[in-house]
């Protein structure tokens, strides 16, 4: 049997090899320490020391929030929530958008594996993190749209029932059967409801065949917030009423 | 997920982030700085370019294409040692690990951005030289006023 001891020996000097603490080239009294964890990406996991005094300051200076900041802005408070929870057992501070831990040179080890493993289950919970959103809505400018696929001479089927993925029968508002195309209108200064059900509808129609996904904005009033258009892109193209002369014509 | 066939597609489309204003970054954590641009494909709305900075740290910056939700490339940027390290199941052409302070993240169906590798080019380059390469890679025709992040400085913790 292999003796316990060769195998700590190869486990330590691979370790010893993962880590590096260097100063940083920007400032000479910050000690970068790269660890031996890495993010879900895969980017091996950076924490900082500084040194104030006789008091060593552990920190990820935010690095462990970029997965979470690429995730839609709406989702940002219920992910940040999530930070301090996963935190607190580890002793690690979330202050000013950052990690912190605390230390003496006797203790900085042990600070430096709990900030980086607070950093590493941040990033995996940023990764893993799915918004549930479901709800019911309505279109306000339908008919205005029939009408003018109509006049380009676009075929037009209106409520067409179509099977998603999950086996639940959906609506298509507006179905262009030569396009295999579904149009889901959203009425001027879309509300949550509208933009919901058709972020819902849509998720499950895109798996179900190959069909083309318009999400049609009436933007003549105003713009869609930015983040409900961003829950639309997700699952569909968005196209705005007011530039339809550019988008019409692939549906011709 | 995406399959390997529609972020290929989407990579080689012409896009366009659309807009004549000046960049504005804000803040959505004090740490960080974030700026999301929508992304265009034929006047459709299909994505967001996203970057990302660290003004704590010298030359942290991200520049990221997201595709209906899902992210299909980036570029890294880092000062100091760094380490990346692609996933075992890695198709041919990634090196096990990349030490390279600026490296690219491209889409591989089945693993995601995870795959990695370095772009030596770029190692001193600034970060409006670094975006210009990255709309470059993802055909991005970037139509706003482009205003390079706050500067680094270092932040007092007292």
């Amino acid at each position: 049997l292999t003796d316990p001891s060769e195998i700590h020996e190869r486990l330590r000097d691979f370790l010893s090899a993962e880590i590096a603490c260097e100063f940083t080239p920007e400032v000479e009294s910050r000690v970068g320490c790269l660890m031996p964890l890495d993010y879900p990406s895969g980017d091996g996991i950076t924490v900082w020391v500084e040194q104030y005094g006789d008091r060593l300051v552990v920190t990820d200076y935010g690095e462990s929030l970029t997965d979470l900041l690429g995730h839609a802005p709406q989702d940002h408070k219920a992910m940040l929530d999530q930070v301090t929870e996963i935190c607190a057992p580890l002793g690690v501070q979330f202050r000013d958008g950052r990690l912190e831990a605390e230390s003496t040179l006797d203790g900085i080890a042990d600070a430096l594996w709990r900030a980086t493993n607070a950093a590493s289950r941040i990033a995996q919970a940023s990764d893993a993190f799915q918004p549930k959103r479901r709800k019911r809505t309505e279109s306000q400018f339908v008919a205005e749209v029939e009408g003018t696929f109509r006049q380009r001479k676009i075929a037009v089927e209106r409520e067409r029932r179509i099977e998603g993925q999950s086996g639940h029968p959906h609506r298509a508002t507006i179905f262009l059967p030569q396009r295999e195309a579904i149009v889901e209108p959203i009425g001027p200064m879309g509300n949550w409801n509208q933009i919901s059900s058709v972020y819902t509808k849509f998720g499950d129609l895109s798996h179900a065949n190959g069909f083309k996904l318009y999400s049609l904005v009436d933007d003549r009033d105003g713009h869609l917030e930015y983040d409900l258009a961003n829950m639309l892109v997700q699952v569909s193209s968005v196209v705005q009423w007011s530039r339809r002369e550019q988008w019409l014509p692939q549906l011709a | 997920v995406l399959s390997q066939a529609e972020v290929d597609d989407f990579m080689a489309a012409a896009k366009v982030v659309p807009g004549s204003h000046v960049m504005a970054w804000h803040q959505p954590v004090p740490s960080r700085s974030l700026w999301r641009g929508a992304v265009e494909v034929e006047a459709a709305r299909v994505g967001e370019v996203i970057l990302i900075t660290n003004p704590a740290i010298a030359r942290a910056w991200h520049f990221k294409l997201d595709y209906r939700g899902e992210e299909v490339y980036r570029i890294d940027c880092r000062s100091g040692r760094i380490r990346h390290t692609n996933p075992a199941n890695r198709p041919n052409g990634f090196d096990p690990k990349v030490l390279d302070g600026v490296h690219e993240h491209v889409y591989v169906e089945t693993l995601g951005c995870d795959c990695a590798r370095g772009m030596p080019r770029l190692a001193t380059s600034d970060h409006a030289a670094i975006f210009n390469e990255f709309c470059t890679r993802t055909h991005v025709l970037f139509q706003p006023t482009y205003r390079p992040p706050q500067a680094f400085h270092q932040l007092s913790m007292l």
